[in-house]
């Protein structure tokens, strides 16, 4: 949980399951929806975002942390001493340690990255759900997505057939 | 609330990231997923590919011989076309003529429904959209050899038109460009940076990297293809890998990014003088280099029946994602598909009393601002 540091304005971000996050202001503003809720005032005390459990939350302040000193307008002075190439370099290697979690995880950070708007995230668990499947058989990635295949035999043909040429 | 599985939302947030390859792929996941990729809601964050080809057919009429209807014709033969083609959507007309087609815009001619039967004005449209935007006249240009439409919606969301001026009749040789472009809702008229080269009119033009390209016939020299920035400051020339043996005028697309060129040629050493499709690839182009990407033999194409490449045959397209070559044979205008990569061919559909201009057709399901601002009123 995030320490109040002195001329830091800090919010307060509860889970729907009744954990509290302190959060300094321009780390809760990565997200666009809170953001936008702070600059229509509607953040005086606390903000509850709903249906994202606290174990999903705390990972997405995680991410939030690490990304608002390149992105965010406020955190500009922290890159002063880095080159920007390295410090990129930096964070995509975090990038890739951090979303090596399970399917379900991966799921509900996705859910969770659409809900508050935060392009970078988004961006990064779309992405490596889209990894994983594009060289998949049609056969994994309906077992990765859970989706069940509702075609007749004859009409999966017919659509192969019009797409055949992405099969190849 | 561990996820199981994702919502429709941001399964199509997914798909607007991926290669319009794998979008075609995924069609065939399931029916629901389909129905998702093909949502009108959704096309407009996913990627499209070649749908089918715009194409003129001559009405046979006495009073009106120049007469012409646009027709549609889908990749995959399917009867009803996926788009229309009468153009309701653009103020009443007695006819429209299509010049060319680029990432989901058509560039035509519009002739008024009150107007002398000559006059016309340019017209650039968005079938998919029904958007449409009319072009300011241009004074400056009066033997166009070649129009064409630059557009590519991944680098801006603004056009250009290309007319590309005559000295005199067919034979004279270029002369200059008119550029118009949406950004500046202005056309610029810059003269030719070379010399004394003669030129044929070019039906295909392609549009990449920010030039069109066309290809010219120099007569008695080797054709070329010339290469002009939408500032049309900077023109480029290059030889096409044509020789002696060519049959036909060569063609030039873009496919997978690349500039593509094909054209047949007859093996004079040979006693039954075998003729074959070649199709070349352009790597880069500083070194100006054509390399052989694909080459085959009529009897690949044809099968026995003889064909007159140099009669009854027409370049169609090369697919822009993949090596599908598509083209026309026959009196009855039979649209064929080859595939480069297993040699099958496909008879798609007969277009009958098909003829030129054959456009190639991406759809282009977002709204563009570049078509909200109707220059001229028509």
């Amino acid at each position: 949980m995030a320490t109040r540091e002195a001329g830091k304005k800090m919010i307060m971000l509860k889970s729907p399951d009744g954990m509290e996050f302190e959060v300094e202001e321009a780390v809760a503003m990565e997200s666009q929806t809170i953001r936008k809720m702070i600059e229509d005032d509607c953040a005086d005390t606390a903000i509850l975002i709903p249906n994202i459990n606290s174990k999903i939350l705390s990972r997405v302040i995680e991410y939030c942390n690490k990304h608002v000193p390149t992105t965010g307008a406020t955190g500009a002075a922290a890159s002063d001493t880095v080159a920007p190439a390295a410090l990129a370099e930096d964070l995509k290697i975090w990038d890739a340690e951090f979303i090596k979690v399970n399917r379900a995880t991966r799921f509900d950070l996705i859910q969770a990255a659409s809900y508050l708007n935060i392009k970078g995230l988004l961006d990064l668990t779309s992405q490596t759900t889209i990894d994983t499947i594009s060289d998949n058989s049609l056969e994994e990635i309906r077992s990765f997505l859970s989706t069940k295949n509702d075609y007749l035999p004859e009409e999966e043909q017919t659509i192969r057939r019009e797409n055949q040429w992405a099969f190849q | 609330m561990a996820a199981e599985r994702l919502t429709d939302d941001l399964l199509v947030e997914i798909l607007s990231r991926v290669p319009v390859r794998s979008v075609c792929r995924f069609k065939c996941v399931s029916k629901h997923w389909l129905s998702l990729i093909e949502h009108p809601g959704h096309r407009r964050k996913l990627p499209q590919t070649l749908a089918g080809f715009f194409y003129t057919v001559r009405i046979n009429n006495r009073q009106l011989p120049l007469e012409t209807k646009v027709r549609f014709v889908n990749v995959s033969g399917k009867s009803c076309p996926l788009v229309g083609t009468s153009f309701t959507f653009l103020p009443s007309h007695q006819r429209i003529y299509l010049l060319d087609c680029c990432n989901g815009l058509l560039l035509c001619r519009w002739y008024g429904i009150s107007a002398p039967v000559d006059e016309f004005c340019y017209i650039l449209c968005n079938p998919a959209t029904e958007e449409w935007v009319s072009l300011p006249d241009h004074s400056h240009v009066s033997k166009v050899a070649i129009v064409s439409l630059g557009f590519d919606p991944a680098i801006s969301s603004h056009f250009y038109v290309f007319f590309v001026e005559q000295e005199g009749d067919w034979t004279s040789d270029l002369a200059g460009v008119a550029v118009y472009s949406s950004e500046t809702g202005r056309w610029v008229y810059k003269e030719k940076k070379w010399n004394g080269l003669a030129c044929r009119n070019s039906i295909e033009t392609v549009f990449l990297n920010g030039h069109i390209i066309f290809s010219r016939d120099r007569g008695e020299l080797s054709c070329c293809v010339t290469m002009v920035d939408t500032e049309g400051e900077t023109w480029m020339n290059f030889i096409v890998p044509d020789d002696d043996s060519v049959l036909t005028d060569g063609f030039i697309q873009c496919s997978q990014g690349r500039l593509h060129y094909a054209n047949f040629y007859r093996d004079e050493d040979e006693d039954d003088g075998v003729i074959r499709l070649e199709v070349y690839v352009l790597e880069n182009y500083e070194s100006k280099e054509w390399k052989l990407k694909h080459t085959a033999e009529t009897s690949d194409l044809f099968g026995e029946t003889y064909v007159d490449v140099g009669l009854e045959f027409e370049w169609f397209a090369i697919h822009p994602e993949c090596n599908l070559v598509f083209f026309t044979v026959g009196k009855d205008i039979t649209l064929m598909c080859y595939n480069m990569d297993s040699r099958q061919v496909q008879v798609i559909r007969n277009l009958e009393d098909g003829k030129l201009p054959f456009l190639p057709y991406v759809p282009l399901y977002a709204e563009q601002q570049s078509l909200h601002m109707h220059v001229t009123s028509v």
